[in-house]
């Protein structure tokens, strides 16, 4: 300490501004020989191809990116997303000025972080120095290097720590301009010591992901270096690190604020290990009381698949407990399957049987529309609350028996034993309303996107259900839709939004933003009766409309494909948001159809509706004359049980 | 009365200093003009900034469409407004120089001699512009404090076009190149003009935007001899610059590689003809090209480009991935 007397006359004190400078020049310095340029050799470039669903979100080519030296005998972390073109090779430019191979030994795929191999033969590698604890302090300061211009030099930015145990306590976020251009480096305080490496790390939760969209607004993430080096014997050996799944959901509500209450429980799954059931209510988390549900995601964030977790639950007035191993995947979700279209009702309180599914165990065991389903039981045990009726509906497997009680339009109240099957995606006929509605007919626009089109819409604002219609190249003609769908708004309380594609009348990856765009927008002035929504797509709309089905999971229920076999990733099932496919086409479909075998190995129904007997192994294009009435009782049989 | 400020300072047990202290931008900021031009009706921004040089009335400026307009306007911090025309641009820097009308008002700007040398990566600089607009009227363009993120160097792209920037400029780590800040003088710790923030650009390889700055420095010797005596810029753009003729092409050396189906196909050899420079190397099948004299190539197009401009004469050194390891071979020509 120095008591030190200045005297001035006027006018402000100026230090010297460039003090800062040589600090964080001297802090690069340090960690410098550590940092790495790792450069992709071939390769996916995503901005000119955009393939899958990558390259819908990172319109930025996978280039040089950095890569940080943790041991001297050659383990380099970087960033996954250094491989997210999967390049053919890797090489490592070192600061030194060697080039070597670099080849993938195991991926860290919760904070998305890889770990690379090169030989450095009889020269190490320096290794970078993990900071101090403190210098993970909001508000000092940091910078974040990268090599990705040249071998020669690093690039610098500069910021502050902004938060630590974001992300689901998996990150430390920082305003130093993260972006391609140092993922994979460090991210080091003014002394040189690594805080963390820098990656697009993603929400995530079961879905990992990358967040391309922030890298330059001011919200980076960095993986804290001493969490990497503790994972680095696993990792080394060439095991990849999984996120830990628990295998259930919450009962609505939202993370931050929402009551940890358990809404379904995959069979199977390390959370029915446990022996929760919908309606329990998390206390705690190895110890750590549980108020919001945020507080079990942040719990798991920083868990991995093996992990052991240990719950405390309340049910009714008892407190239980239970503990299991997190799981590396959950076992793809097919759940039981009644055979019944249900409408809510209050009046009568249970569910009013809309319509059977002709071929469903309910029609088998004798329920007939009008029918209202007041208790749905197990073993002697009856449900009678509505929601919680559907929830453990959506909990049940296939095979599982059960008791179906009805009150019944003569006024009795029966019981009927009903063993579930798998939930069948095929078309059944559904009753319309007596009198058709009129229909508007409009133009679509979209603000901020090249995409227009037509909607019908019927009048009035009750609301509708939602059929987006994504057209092959080049047909039909906007009238030849129009007069095919029209029937359909009227008589079945569902609006038909039909963009069409850009210039040049053909899709691009870059129309699936646009067609959600236009989805949202639509939703913003008509109210949807949300069991009711599917997509179809022709041809190379077909493409366009699994995407968007897939990318916006929780608005679609259903999902139609003709003349297509899209190739993309399929996404797991997911208990709470059901998606029925159907594939309808002039030709016969072949049963081993790519994408419809990547459906039914994440257990979504799939239904095929081949052609008619005459009119087998048709040439011609599909007739929407034909679809269009089929597409009406399959849309009002989405919400079924 | 003289007045004494007593004060006690604590030092911090580490020296770090950790925030760059306030400079003074007052004198530095009145000599920012902005500029209004041509640019409007295309939906460019038809507004950039420039930096008063000399005491003649002239003004540097990156070289940009707003320019297209003659003559343009050029409006001081204190509202005065005049007309420019330019006078010429120095295409190596991709600079232009303005000539403003002052019907006899002097006006003062920085010497060329004291623009500041390339500051290293990692120093604070402070860059102003006109983005979005936000000065009107009567107003200095505002600042933002960035760090000098990478000097160096730059392959780049515009749209569809790959730009290549081979002298050194400075990428900044705040987003500087906004509509409007084209051309926005940047300073450094002291406060002396160091560089010119330059038009939206992406990074080649990663397509990642990049904010940079044009480096003053190095174009003060050319300013001083447009301001001596304007005839001196050059006033076409230089022409493009010719394909490549090629001194080499992989097939002369017996090397034939997967067929070129994606952008990034990588430069996997499909076979060695019998007896040729490469097989006489040592050259197989699968083998993964990577580098071509020294030059790191990720994909078939860009193996093409180094063996079409490999020095002539010379034999040209490969690395490839065989396996884990990097083999060099030296392909010897005929």
């Amino acid at each position: 300490m120095c008591v030190c007397v200045a005297t001035t006359n006027a006018g402000p004190i100026v230090g010297d501004p460039g003090e800062f400078g040589s600090t964080v020049r001297a802090a690069v310095s340090r960690v410098a020989p550590s940092v790495v340029r790792i450069v992709p050799i071939g390769g996916v470039d995503a901005a000119s191809e955009g393939v899958g669903s990558a390259g819908l979100r990172a319109e930025s080519t996978v280039g040089p990116t950095t890569g940080l030296v943790v041991t001297a005998d050659g383990l380099i972390v970087t960033s996954s997303f250094a491989l997210l073109g999967s390049p053919a090779a890797l090489l490592a430019e070192l600061p030194d000025g060697r080039t070597l191979a670099a080849t993938r030994v195991a991926a860290d795929r919760s904070t998305l972080l890889t770990l690379l191999r090169v030989d450095p033969g009889d020269t190490p590698l320096v290794p970078a120095t993990p900071a101090r604890a403190s210098s993970a302090t909001v508000g000092r300061t940091a910078v974040a290097v990268g090599r990705a211009f040249s071998r020669a030099a690093p690039n610098v930015s500069t910021g502050i720590v902004s938060a630590t145990e974001r992300m689901r306590g998996r990150a430390v976020q920082t305003d130093a301009k993260i972006s391609p251009l140092n993922y994979g480096g460090p991210l080091v305080d003014l002394e040189g010591g690594v805080i963390g490496v820098l990656t697009p790390i993603g929400v995530g939760g079961a879905g990992v992901s990358f967040d391309l969209e922030r890298y330059d607004s001011g919200i980076g993430f960095a993986v804290p270096l001493t969490g990497v080096l503790e994972s680095l014997p696993e990792l080394a050996a060439g095991k990849d690190r999984l996120p830990g799944l628990l295998g259930m959901t919450f009962r609505g509500g939202t993370p931050l604020i929402g009551e940890p209450v358990v809404g379904t429980v995959r069979p199977g799954s390390p959370a029915d290990a446990i022996g929760l059931e919908p309606g329990d209510v998390i206390v705690s988390a190895d110890g750590k009381p549980i108020d919001r549900q945020v507080e079990l995601l942040i719990a798991l964030g920083t868990k991995y698949a093996g992990d052991a977790i240990s719950i405390t639950y309340r049910r009714d007035d008892e407190t239980r407990r239970g503990e299991a191993e997190l799981a590396p995947e959950l076992v793809p979700y097919a759940r039981g399957y009644l055979g019944v279209v249900g409408e809510d009702t209050r009046a009568r309180q249970g569910i009013v049987v809309k319509a059977v599914d002709p071929d469903g165990p309910a029609a088998a065991a004798g329920l007939v529309a009008g029918d209202v389903i007041i208790g749905i039981g197990w073993e002697g045990k009856f449900l009678r609350d509505v929601a919680a009726m559907r929830a453990r509906m959506a909990a049940t497997a296939p095979g599982e028996k059960t008791e179906v009680q009805v009150d019944r339009p003569s006024g009795e109240v029966d019981g009927f034993p009903v063993i579930l099957t798998e939930v069948s995606a095929a078309p059944f006929a559904v009753r319309t309303a007596e009198t058709p509605a009129a229909v508007i007919t409009d133009t679509l626009t979209v603000d901020d996107f090249e995409i227009e089109g037509w909607t019908l819409t019927p009048e009035g604002d009750s609301p509708v259900g939602l059929l987006v219609f994504l057209h092959a190249d080049g047909r039909p003609r906007r009238d030849e839709a129009i007069a095919a769908f029209r029937p359909l708004a009227a008589s079945r309380g569902v609006a038909v939004v039909g963009p069409t594609a850009g210039v040049d009348g053909s899709w691009k990856p870059a129309s699936v933003r646009a067609v959600t765009a236009a989805v949202k927008q639509f939703r913003e002035g008509r109210a949807l009766d949300g069991g009711r929504v599917a997509v179809v797509g022709i041809g190379t709309g077909g493409f366009v409309a699994a995407s968007v089905a897939f990318a916006e999971r929780d608005l679609f229920r259903g999902l139609v494909v003709c003349e297509s076999s899209p190739r993309l990733g399929v996404p797991p099932n997911d208990p709470d948001l059901p998606l029925l496919v159907l594939r309808s086409d002039r030709r016969r479909v072949p049963d081993d159809d790519g994408f419809l075998t990547a459906l039914r190995g994440e257990k979504y129904p799939v239904a095929v509706r081949n052609p008619a007997a005459g009119d087998v192994d048709g040439d011609g294009p599909i007739d929407l004359e034909d679809l269009a009435p089929t597409l009406g009782d399959w849309i009002d049989g989405l919400p079924r049980l | 009365m003289k007045r004494f400020l007593l004060a006690i300072v604590l030092l911090a047990f580490t020296a770090a200093s950790e925030a760059p202290a306030a400079v003074d931008l007052e004198r530095p900021l009145s000599r920012a003009v902005k500029i209004y031009g041509a640019g409007g009706l295309k939906g460019l921004p038809a507004y950039g900034v420039g930096l008063l040089i000399g005491d003649g009335g002239h003004v540097v400026t990156v070289r940009s469409h707003i320019l297209d307009a003659d003559p343009v306007l050029v409006v001081l911090d204190d509202g005065r407004r005049f007309d420019a025309s330019l006078v010429g641009t120095l295409d190596r820097h991709g600079l232009a120089v303005l000539a403003v009308t002052t019907d006899g008002v002097g006006l003062t700007g920085y010497d060329p001699a004291e623009f500041a040398a390339l500051p290293p990566a990692g120093t604070p600089l402070w860059a102003s512009g006109n983005m979005y607009r936000i000065a009107a009227g009567d107003e200095a363009v505002s600042v933002q404090r960035v760090t000098a993120s990478y000097v160096g160097p730059l392959q780049a792209r515009r749209g569809r076009y790959d730009v290549t920037l081979p002298d050194p400029v400075i990428v900044l780590d705040g987003v500087t190149n906004n509509p409007g800040a084209a051309g926005g003088p940047v300073f450094n710790p002291a406060g002396r003009p160091v560089a010119l923030i330059g038009r939206e650009l992406r990074h080649a390889t990663t397509g990642v935007w990049v904010n940079y700055a044009v480096p003053l420095r190095q174009a003060a010797y050319d300013l001083e001899r447009v301001l001596d005596d304007p005839s001196a810029a050059a006033l076409p753009p230089a022409d493009e610059p010719e394909a490549d003729t090629g001194t080499a092409t992989l097939e002369a050396f017996g090397l034939s590689l997967l067929p070129d189906v994606v952008r990034r196909t990588p430069a996997f050899v499909a076979s060695v003809t019998a007896g040729s420079p490469a097989a006489v190397a040592g050259l197989r099948h699968d083998d993964l090209i990577v580098s071509v004299g020294g030059r790191t190539t990720g994909s078939v197009r860009e193996v093409r480009q180094a063996f079409a401009t490999a020095p002539p004469r010379e034999p040209v050194v490969i690395a490839v991935r065989r396996g884990a390891r990097l083999v060099t071979f030296s392909l010897e020509r005929r």
